[in-house]
């Protein structure tokens, strides 16, 4: 009896703390039957081929003939090749543009705000290159920055000549010129999404802090920002993901990786090794890296804002103890 | 009715089970199909469709028109036959094949280089050097050259290039300078190149972006350094790539630079060999272009009439005196999923017999690879191209490069040129790709 009291009355603590339980009930509850069939979908279009391309990753894998096992050779061929390494770099180049696209469409969207003069027709022009193809927008873009192509002549033009340079075939160049592509490609989204998290921050906060006095920077600062914060978290966390998931239109379009491999992103190196010269065992250990890349990223974005939170409230709480 | 379902792990375990089955399926190991050792006899007299992917009939402007009378006349030939000739784009087709190899379905007569090309995609080929008819094997040129390092010819080469050099003679006089003499001797040609910056005339179209430029200098100079017994090492894929003949053939690259064969190299960097530095010669602008067929060649001398074509002079370590870097233009394989082996062989001989060639010859001028046809030139580039490419020693080394030691040249053949790499630091990049490759 004493024993069934302090189940029932432990019971839906532990519930709450673990936020799930292991109760036959809610697992069979229509909901999750419901989800069921998505359940079964993200399997069999995800965990498999990802389970898959982790056993392949051990063989010698030759599609339609014998696969010798290999143990880790594919990994430590890999990690042996100045040119992964590279492709490393390369990646890790790319996160120096994140700042850059998450804080580029949030300043437009902040001064969007408020009493601007057609800001939704500002906001239509920038979504625009949102809604194309990078592989369209990639090769427009070829065009323009080709060596002497339209904008170097236009430079040339107008007499800043010295301003011409070889855009996409400098190593020194092409990184940050696809950076800036990036921002223009993802910065309407931006803009969009930043909107609508400000747009959801009451109105009256900014008006009171308006009357402390607080001027635009501590408007951004301590109002918006904070108050759009998770939004912000989010949009970082789909950027940082893209530079790994989401920039091989880009590359394959503007530079085929080049020059060099001064361009070439995992992605893009995991098709060449695939597709162009068919190592699809080194491919299968490439995408497992990329992929272990990826959770680490996404764990850290979990993980930093989590310990933050719990310094903070542990500081918040000793101070309380100490008043 | 939900709370059946509660009631029941039947759809739990019913998709654990569908999982673990699609693992299975998926992780399963795949045993080899069987390959043909023979000619498989003649085609049987079943109505039958023949599916053929090829990028071959966009390669030229009437390419369409030549393909479809090769395969008029192989359906004449075998009225129970229907071809159903695809034409994929170049720059997709490769990854269509790849992703059909894959996948172990697609067509059942494919376009493919020979070599190294052609055993990256082995998986999907079925050896062709007992399938060739005893005329085809008697008079087919370039198949030596075209078998992969495991010892088996994976397709049938068909057509011949030739790398030449189209030499605008108008230029030439303009730097005083004759082009037989020049052309001679290596020492020569150097010097030709000193006179010509000289002028403030570029010597070579050149173009380093995509790196092809660099790729065929290599295989023009190393074609000259291989006699039989080296091919035949090389095709074996018995030589490594940072044996001395390739530093040897990088070095004469080089040379060439420093002579400023190439002119401005700065500007060069950004232009891609196909069609950049074509149109510099197009348009009169460069003394010299390295070319590889006679199509090309036909449209240097409609624009610049003053054209001729000339070898380029043997390298230094050069084992001949007038060899110039030769091949088949493709080749065509068949596929180890078809289901009608036969008429995929008999089309595959076809292709590689007199008569495919002829036409093939008289719509696109493409010269065959058949030692039982001899054709003639009925235009300035036929004529001049003819003679060059009916030499009995020429030969090539292109078809057994590695695609991964080919994908390290294009990528840092501009470093090298911009002196940001070095020799030894390319070498050691493509002999890190060969290995790779082995």
């Amino acid at each position: 009896m004493t024993a069934n009291v302090a189940e029932r009355v432990a019971g839906p603590a532990r519930r709450r703390r673990s936020g799930f339980s292991l109760n036959r009930d809610s697992i069979l509850s229509p909901s999750l039957v419901l989800l069921l069939p998505l359940l079964v979908l993200e399997v069999a279009v995800f965990f498999l081929p990802l389970i898959f391309i982790t056993v392949k990753s051990f063989y010698n894998w030759q599609p339609g003939a014998v696969s010798p096992f290999v143990g880790f050779s594919n990994y430590s061929t890999l990690f042996g090749q100045a040119a992964f390494w590279q492709v490393v770099r390369n990646q890790l180049f790319y996160l120096l543009g994140v700042p850059l696209w998450v804080v580029a469409p949030l300043l437009i969207a902040y001064m969007l705000r408020e009493h601007v003069r057609f800001a939704g027709v500002l906001r239509t022009i920038y979504f625009i290159p949102a809604v194309m193809s990078p592989a369209i927008v990639g090769l427009v873009f070829r065009s323009l920055l080709a060596n002497n192509g339209p904008i170097d002549a236009s430079l040339q033009q107008i007499g800043l000549g010295f301003l011409a340079k070889p855009w996409l075939t400098d190593a020194a160049l092409v990184k940050p010129v696809i950076i800036m592509l990036v921002l223009w490609g993802g910065f309407g989204t931006g803009v969009l999404i930043f909107s609508a998290a400000l747009n959801a921050v009451p109105q009256d906060i900014f008006e009171a802090s308006r009357l402390d006095g607080a001027g635009f920077w501590t408007e951004l600062w301590r109002i918006a920002l904070p108050s759009i914060w998770p939004t912000v978290l989010l949009w970082t966390m789909f950027q940082v993901l893209s530079i790994f998931l989401f920039m091989f239109s880009w590359i394959f379009v503007l530079t085929n990786g080049g020059p060099g491999l001064a361009s070439t992103t995992m992605d893009f190196s995991v098709y060449q090794t695939f597709i162009t010269f068919g190592f699809f065992g080194a491919a299968a250990a490439q995408s497992v890296v990329l992929m272990i890349m990826i959770i680490l990223v996404a764990l850290l974005f979990v993980l930093v804002p989590w310990l933050v939170r719990h310094a903070l409230s542990r500081t918040a709480g000793a101070r309380a103890a100490g008043q | 009715m939900f709370r059946n379902i509660r009631r029941s792990r039947a759809p739990l375990a019913l998709a654990a089970i569908s999982c673990l089955a699609l693992l299975a399926a998926a992780c399963g190991g795949s045993s080899a199909p069987a390959s043909k050792t023979g000619l498989l006899g003649p085609v049987p007299k079943t109505k039958v469709t023949l599916t053929v992917w090829s990028f071959m009939p966009g390669e030229y402007s009437n390419g369409s028109t030549a393909y479809t009378d090769v395969v008029s006349a192989f359906e004449a030939k075998y009225p129970q036959v229907t071809v159903n000739l695809v034409n994929i784009p170049y720059p997709t087709y490769f990854q269509k094949i790849r992703d059909a190899t894959i996948a172990r379905t697609g067509p059942d007569v494919i376009t493919m280089y020979g070599g190294a090309q052609a055993y990256s995609y082995r998986n999907g080929l079925d050896p062709m050097q007992n399938a060739m008819q005893p005329s085809i094997k008697a008079n087919l040129r370039f198949v030596q050259d075209n078998y992969s390092k495991d010892g088996n010819l994976y397709i049938l080469p068909t057509g011949t290039y030739g790398y030449a050099l189209m030499v605008n003679k108008s230029l030439f006089a303009r730097a005083h300078i004759d082009p037989v003499t020049a052309l001679a001797s290596w020492p020569s040609f150097l010097a030709a190149c000193r006179q010509f910056s000289a002028h403030g005339i570029q010597p070579i179209a050149s173009g380093w972006k995509d790196g092809y430029m660099f790729e065929t200098l290599m295989y023009m100079m190393s074609s000259e350094m291989m006699d039989s017994a080296t091919l035949a090492k090389w095709v074996g894929g018995k030589i490594p790539v940072n044996s001395p003949m390739f530093v040897s053939a990088t070095n004469d690259i080089l040379a060439m630079n420093k002579a400023g064969c190439f002119g401005n190299v700065a500007a060069s960097l950004g232009r891609n060999m196909y069609d950049d530095s074509f149109n510099q010669y197009f348009a009169g602008k460069t003394a010299m272009m390295v070319t590889g067929n006679i199509s090309t060649a036909e449209t240097s001398f409609q624009h610049v009439p003053s054209s001729a074509i000339m070898r380029l002079p043997q390298v230094p370590g050069s084992k001949y005196t007038n060899l110039i870097d030769s091949g088949a233009e493709t080749g065509w394989g068949v596929t180890k999923w078809t289901k009608l082996p036969q008429a995929a062989d008999a089309f595959v001989n076809f292709l590689a017999g007199p008569q495919a060639q002829q036409i093939i010859f008289n719509t696109v001028g493409v010269p065959p690879n058949l030692k039982n046809l001899t054709v003639q030139g009925t235009n300035a580039g036929q004529k001049a191209y003819l003679p060059l490419l009916d030499n009995p020693v020429n030969h090539t080394g292109f078809e057994a490069f590695p695609l991964t030691v080919l994908a390290v040249y294009e990528r840092n053949a501009a470093p090298l040129i911009s002196g940001s790499m070095s020799v030894s630091t390319f070498t050691s990049q493509a002999q890190t790709a060969f290995q790779q490759s082995q």
